[in-house]
């Protein structure tokens, strides 16, 4: 495997600085927390930038994960990608074009492969140029390893409040060769995914991991994300706006997810897993609750009627409760309620906390998988 | 101390130079193992998880039901008599920030082993109609509202249960600057608290009613604790910023300006709110004349009011708000917005060539009586400010 | 399959009985027990805050409406910000600085450099105040601490700041300006939480060294508010603006009067210039490649732009050329170009003259030992092997020379060794340079060999004579400059040897402009660090004669501390002299 060339400067004039520092010791300049060092080094030269479509708030710039040698890119599908040609700029400031591979509008992700370098005026390449050959496929990638178990283990082996690395081309700060801009934080809680983007209620629901770094920049969606090893742990998703906080969140998806969408795109079955699942299963939950409709200003989801021998009914919930939350999930409202119900996996355990007169009680339901 | 602030070697700087820098020449599959600094860090990170395990008995999450979205600004008067003509109130109140509020989970934090769990009062604007704790057990309980702060975003809720985990607090006196500083929260629903680490960046703020981080505060987190490295309570998180109004400051959210209140204040506060008495804003009920160079003046005063039953003049020169200069409206904002009605301010006059000290108790706008009409308005050019009106 | 939670019930139930177990001690939690490791960090992070957190400034204008942030950077009281943080108080250049005592001083507002966003202000009100030391921005890298200290959103009613803590995520990063002045080039780029009101204030290194002052901040449409994207320009570029920010002066920032582009190996070649411009007086010509500036190696058009950037205008750079495999390595004077300001900044004379005084008695600071309070009345050397440009016939080798300088003027005097002799005096009143031999006519020298005793005499006599409270007419404080000295090959650690350098690394200077007579004009340059006199360029107007002299080597000799070397350079010659012996006649 080639080493990465990162753009150095006055690479003559720091080694004689750390030279400097090394020799006068007790001088040190340089005593700065460098910790971070591996997981930057990892995550720079497998970031690219992507110039595309953009369109208003839409910016037309965005960040791309690499994730094989021969240049397949992995980042989120939006207006970006939509463009006639997607351009890709990598560490070193060389010029691809990218055509889409597969994208996912429920996972709102997308696949994209590095096809030819591009030429301009100013800036062209002779064949033998330092930078990567797209056929001889050279690229540095992070390996997602999506077959071993091992990956998947690494991916839950973070827990809350380890430190994650993130880079990406926000506000595309980094222009040309220049490296793409870092962010550091820890990794808050593992969360599913309630949010929205202006009105519309965001369709990827799964898992993702919230960050503490803010990374809900134009351009940061398509960032990789490391543990402070240097490990691929997730990709910054879209920007969204929280439904529990109406805050913008900061989150990445995590690498099982993104996993899957690879190997579904790598795979010859076109068909498209997640949208099916979750289509076909809106219609089969069926409780047998039925709520109330009056209510003053917010109407709060009052149980009206059990249908007899119905789930519900067989697992105690009762005429005048009041639900408070499904599966952990505050349900103010009827609203909230049925989009509680809707957010379901098959097979996913019900937890419904209720209130009957001063008791609260929480009634859990076992729903059949598909 | 004046002197010189320099740079002083010491045996540590030697253990960091040990450490070659090897960016240049690192190789792709390198299994490095770790260097000091990055050692450094995987020690703190399974200290900030410790951290988190520890306050897991003591966190606890808030589902309310019920309640709206507060309006911006609310005219709380209300005391208009039937026929009469409704005058709108002159003292407005505002929530003081266009933050639209969630209807998700939010977070409150043990206070005592009896069932009281402080929080924020953020956490219930929507005024619920309902609210339910669910403790770290997983079991969920039905809590009352006893009573909030509404200035320093504090509320008490009780639960009807006995022998709660409490957490450990940490004297004001004992924070640091530049200390770490992780918070919880339970906002984003479910079990798991989300956390994020920051330091404490400043120890007096808010007129000394807070201590400040750069920790990421939200609704997230809005009523958990922010702990030190060894899992004690710095604070409480709420959010706060230099104005009035119940939603003031959560325009910060993420941003790294964040505000937690000591146990000093927690404790002082909880005392009165465990009698029911909640804090509101207080007000002086007078106006200013807009863009007068040369001060900040009284040009009118509600009728009651406190200025006026303190023995404020129309022409007054306000100098001094509890020994803090005002230059100009947003001065008085600034000196009065963290205290409520029922606290007294030190207000520096004056009057011609005298100088007068008076002790104004603040009151709540609803208790303020209408503007006189004046005959002569000469000090007043153009609409006059009033507190809090934005 | 259903229940409830009263009736035990499977795998969830199970879930909760064990979550109950653990979590559900009562009673009072314990703390937890960090690693050492840890606790040690955190403890000297603390330390360091507290020790350089009295050194930053929350900085308002008089009526106290908004604010930004500062940092103090020397004890009597000078701080450097934001242009835009002192824009609104240029009209009296007045405002008011609160330090984390907890009081307002008052805030002079001195130079500024409205392109790099960069002004300097001072503080009066105290003997002494804290400050910071400026840190080495070159070596700060991505990944490195980063602690921002500041007043955002004026928060701070104790007038101490605001600390919040990240890491360097970028460098070198080039952030547009606005009409030409805000331009932030070569900029570090933080995770830092900067916000509205952190402007002007440091960025600290984790030794507590200002790296930078941010500046800057990226926003998303959530308004302004701090979303890790920070910006703070470099200690670095702001060392070499201090001289002039200080003097009170606009510092323009420079130009080469050229572009480059990339070539087909990626290599930045020149690819237009102007004429009469900085760069093509030195020689470079279209299509040679640019290798580096000031040893910075150049890697792109962006680059190029961002690098230079952070010089003055008037200043000079080393500039590696490549032209058919052959290195070229010369002084480039930069090309200045002035800052677009609706109205112009008139220099305030008091401030520059402060300057002047500071340079100059920081200069006899070096040059005097401490118990030589008393000015003193002449000053005799002895040199050796010396030519000083002035004989112009019959020098021996090892011809001795001595030279004395009073109040009344400067005489040189050659000796005889042998017989211990007079032979001639060389003299300089202040007006006339003349040589005199026993039994010869007086005659006066020609002007470059005059204006080298002149020179020599201004050297002499401020170091002789301290300013008082009136300066000579027409001294000013220029600024800086960068001082090369060409790489002698006695000098050891000849690192960039191979890289074609010629020059060592730059001193950075201050400049004191002095006016000698009626036509010639003196650049005195003075080390900002050692406060030493490095070199003098003198520039006589009517013939345009340039001379300069380097002064090289400084020794204490006695109770002074006085260059060892002079090196001479006039229109076609450059004569080293080494001094012997230094005297003082108290």
């Amino acid at each position: 495997m080639i080493l990465h060339r990162q753009p150095r400067v006055a690479l003559g004039a720091r080694n004689f600085f750390l030279l400097l520092s090394l020799v006068i010791a007790s001088f040190a300049v340089r005593a700065a927390a460098g910790g971070f060092d591996q997981a930057i080094d990892r995550l720079q030269p497998r970031v690219v930038k992507l110039y595309g479509l953009g369109a208003g708030v839409q910016a037309g710039y965005g960040s791309g994960v690499v994730v094989s040698e021969d240049g397949l890119i992995l980042t989120v599908s939006s207006l970006l990608i939509d463009a006639k040609v997607i351009s890709v700029v990598t560490p070193e400031g060389v010029h691809y074009t990218a055509e889409i591979v597969r994208r996912d509008e429920k996972l709102q992700l997308a696949l994209l492969r590095m096809t030819k370098q591009k030429s301009d005026q100013n800036e062209t390449w002779p064949a033998d140029s330092p930078s990567f050959d797209p056929v001889a496929g050279l690229f540095p990638f992070f390996d997602l390893a999506c077959e071993s178990v091992a990956s998947s283990a690494q991916s839950s082996s973070l827990q809350p409040g380890d430190w994650i690395i993130a880079a990406g081309n926000a506000f595309k700060v980094a222009d040309g060769p220049e490296p793409v801009s870092i962010a550091h934080g820890v990794f808050s809680a593992r969360t599913r995914l309630d949010a929205r983007r202006r009105v519309n209620d965001f369709p990827y629901t799964g898992e993702v991991l919230i960050i503490d770094g803010i990374t809900s920049n134009p351009g940061a969606p398509g960032s990789a994300v490391v543990n402070i090893k240097g490990e691929f742990v997730g990709m910054i998703g879209r920007l969204v706006i929280s439904n529990q906080t109406h805050t913008h969140l900061n989150y990445a998806i995590p690498r099982s997810v993104l996993c899957n969408f690879f190997l579904q795109a790598q795979g010859e079955d076109g068909t498209n897993d997640s949208t099916r699942s979750r289509e076909s299963h809106e219609d089969r939950i069926d409780l047998g609750i039925k709520i109330s409709k009056t209510g003053y200003r917010t109407v709060l989801p009052y149980v009206e009627r059990v249908k007899r021998k119905s789930l519900a009914d067989l697992a105690g919930v009762r005429k005048d409760d009041l639900i408070l939350s499904i599966n952990g999930r505050n349900v103010p409202d009827v609203a909230a309620y049925k989009a509680g119900l809707n957010r379901l996996d098959p097979g996913e355990p019900i937890e419904i906390v209720i209130r009957r007169g001063r008791v609260i009680k929480t009634i859990f339901i076992e729903t059949k998988g598909p | 101390m004046f002197g010189r602030i320099s740079y002083s070697a010491s045996v540590l700087f030697l253990i960091f130079l040990l450490v070659p820098y090897t960016r240049h020449s690192m190789a792709i599959d390198d299994e490095r193992s770790p260097g000091t600094e990055m050692q450094l860090l995987l020690d703190t990170q399974r200290a900030c998880r410790s951290v988190l395990e520890a306050t897991r008995p003591y966190i606890v999450r808030i589902d309310t039901v019920g309640g709206a979205q507060p309006t911006t600004q609310i005219n709380t008067k209300g005391k208009e008599k039937e026929g009469e003509d409704p005058k709108p109130n002159p003292f407005r109140e505002s929530t003081g920030s266009k933050f639209i509020v969630a209807d998700g989970s939010t977070t409150g934090t043990i206070y005592s082993s009896d069932g009281y769990i402080v929080t924020s009062s953020f956490n219930f604007v929507r005024e619920p109609v309902l609210i339910s704790v669910t403790l770290a057990d997983g079991r969920h309980v039905a809590a009352d509202l006893i009573a909030r702060d509404q200035v320093r975003k504090i509320a008490l809720l009780k639960i009807e249960e006995d022998n709660l985990p409490t957490p450990p607090w940490k004297e004001r006196e004992d924070v640091r600057t530049g200390e770490w500083a992780i918070a919880m929260g339970l906002g984003l629903g479910g079990r798991q608290p989300a956390v994020t680490v920051g330091i404490v960046s400043a120890l007096q703020r808010m007129q000394g009613n807070a201590i400040q981080t750069d920790a990421k505060l939200s609704p997230v987190n809005y009523g958990g604790p922010l702990c030190d490295i060894e899992g004690k309570i710095i604070g409480l998180c709420v959010p706060m910023a230099q104005k009035p109004g119940e939603l003031a400051g959560v325009e910060f959210y993420d941003s790294g300006i964040g505000f937690v209140v000591p146990k000093d204040r927690i404790d002082s506060i909880v005392e009165t709110l465990k009698t029911g008495r909640s804090f509101h804003r207080g007000w002086l009920g007078m106006s200013t004349p807009r863009n007068r160079p040369d001060g900040v003046f009284v040009a009118n005063m509600a009728d009651p009011s406190p200025m006026r039953e303190a023995g404020a003049q129309i022409g007054d020169r306000i100098a001094e708000i509890d020994g803090r200069k005002i230059k100009n409206f947003g001065h008085i904002i600034k000196a009065t917005y963290m205290i409520a009605a029922g606290e007294d301010v030190e207000i520096l006059l004056e009057r011609g060539d005298e100088e007068i000290t008076i002790q104004v108790t603040l009151a709540r706008n609803i208790d303020l009586g209408p503007l006189p009409e004046l005959s002569d308005s000469v000090d007043d050019a153009g609409t006059p400010n009033r507190e809090g009106v934005e | 399959m259903l229940g409830t939670s009263e009736i035990s019930f499977g795998q969830i139930s199970a879930w909760v009985l064990a979550a109950a177990a653990i979590a559900f001690a009562p009673g009072r939690v314990d703390a937890v027990t960090p690693a050492e490791s840890v606790l040690k960090a955190q403890a000297e992070r603390i330390a360091m805050i507290d020790r350089v957190s009295s050194a930053v400034v929350a900085v308002f204008d008089t009526q106290q409406r908004g604010g930004g942030s500062g940092v103090i950077i020397d004890e009597q009281g000078y701080g450097l910000t934001n242009y835009h943080v002192v824009a609104g108080m240029l009209d009296k250049r007045k405002g008011l600085g609160g330090l984390s005592d907890g009081k307002l001083y008052d805030l002079e507002v001195l130079g500024i450099d409205p392109v790099g966003d960069v002004a300097m202000f001072r503080l009066v009100g105290r003997e002494t105040f804290p400050f910071a030391d400026l840190g080495d921005s070159d070596l700060v890298r991505v990944g490195d601490t980063a602690i921002a200290m500041g007043n955002p959103f004026t928060l701070s009613d104790d007038y101490s700041p605001t600390v919040t803590l990240g890491i360097v995520t970028g460098i070198h990063r080039y952030q547009w300006g606005v009409k030409g002045n805000l331009t932030y080039t070569d900029c570090i780029q933080v995770d830092t939480s900067i916000n509205p009101g952190n402007s002007g204030g440091p960025l600290f290194n984790g030794d507590g060294e200002v790296i930078g002052v941010n500046g800057r901040i990226s926003v998303n449409t959530r308004g302004r508010y701090n979303v890790g994207f920070g910006y703070a320009i470099t200690s670095n570029q702001m060392r070499r603006f201090i001289p002039a920010l200080r003097s009170g002066l606009v510092a323009a920032h420079g130009t080469l009067q050229a572009t480059v582009k990339l070539d087909q190996n990626r290599e930045t070649v020149l690819a237009e210039m102007l004429p009469a411009g900085a760069l093509s007086r030195s020689g470079a010509q279209l299509g040679d490649r640019l290798l580096s500036i000031d040893g910075v190696r150049i890697t792109s058009p962006n680059h190029f732009a961002s690098v230079l950037g952070t010089y003055p205008g008037s200043r000079n750079v080393r500039v590696l050329i490549e032209r058919e495999n052959t290195k070229t390595e010369s002084i480039v004077r930069l090309d200045p170009i002035p800052p677009k300001m609706r109205k112009p900044y008139i220099v305030d004379q008091e401030v520059n003259d402060r300057e002047v005084r500071r340079v100059l008695a920081a200069f006899k600071g070096s040059a005097r030992s401490d118990d030589t309070a008393e000015p003193f009345e002449s000053l005799k050397w002895n040199v050796h092997r010396t030519h000083f440009a002035l004989a112009d016939r019959d020098v021996k080798a090892d011809q001795l020379f001595a030279a004395r300088v009073t109040t009344e003027g400067l005489f040189l005097t050659e000796h005889s060794p042998e017989e211990n002799e007079t032979i001639r005096i060389f003299s300089f009143d202040g007006k006339r340079a003349t040589q005199r031999r026993e039994g010869e006519e007086e005659f006066d020298l020609t002007t470059d060999r005059a204006m080298v005793l002149a020179a020599l005499d201004l050297v002499f006599k401020t170091l002789m004579k301290p300013p008082g409270d009136t300066l000579p007419g027409n001294v000013r404080h220029a600024g800086g400059d960068a001082v090369f000295f060409e790489r002698m090959k006695d000098m050891a650690g000849d690192l960039d040897a191979k890289a074609g350098a010629r020059y060592l690394p730059a001193r950075e200077a201050e400049v004191i402009t002095w006016p000698i007579g009626e036509d010639a004009q003196a650049r005195l340059q003075f080390d900002m660090d050692s406060h030493d006199l490095l070199r003098i360029d003198l520039e006589d107007d009517p013939s345009g004669v340039r001379v300069s002299l380097d002064l090289h080597d400084y020794e204490a000799s006695g109770v002074l501390r006085l260059p060892k070397t002079i090196i001479v350079s006039g229109p076609g010659y450059r004569y080293q002299d080494s001094l012997s012996q230094w005297r003082v006649d108290p």
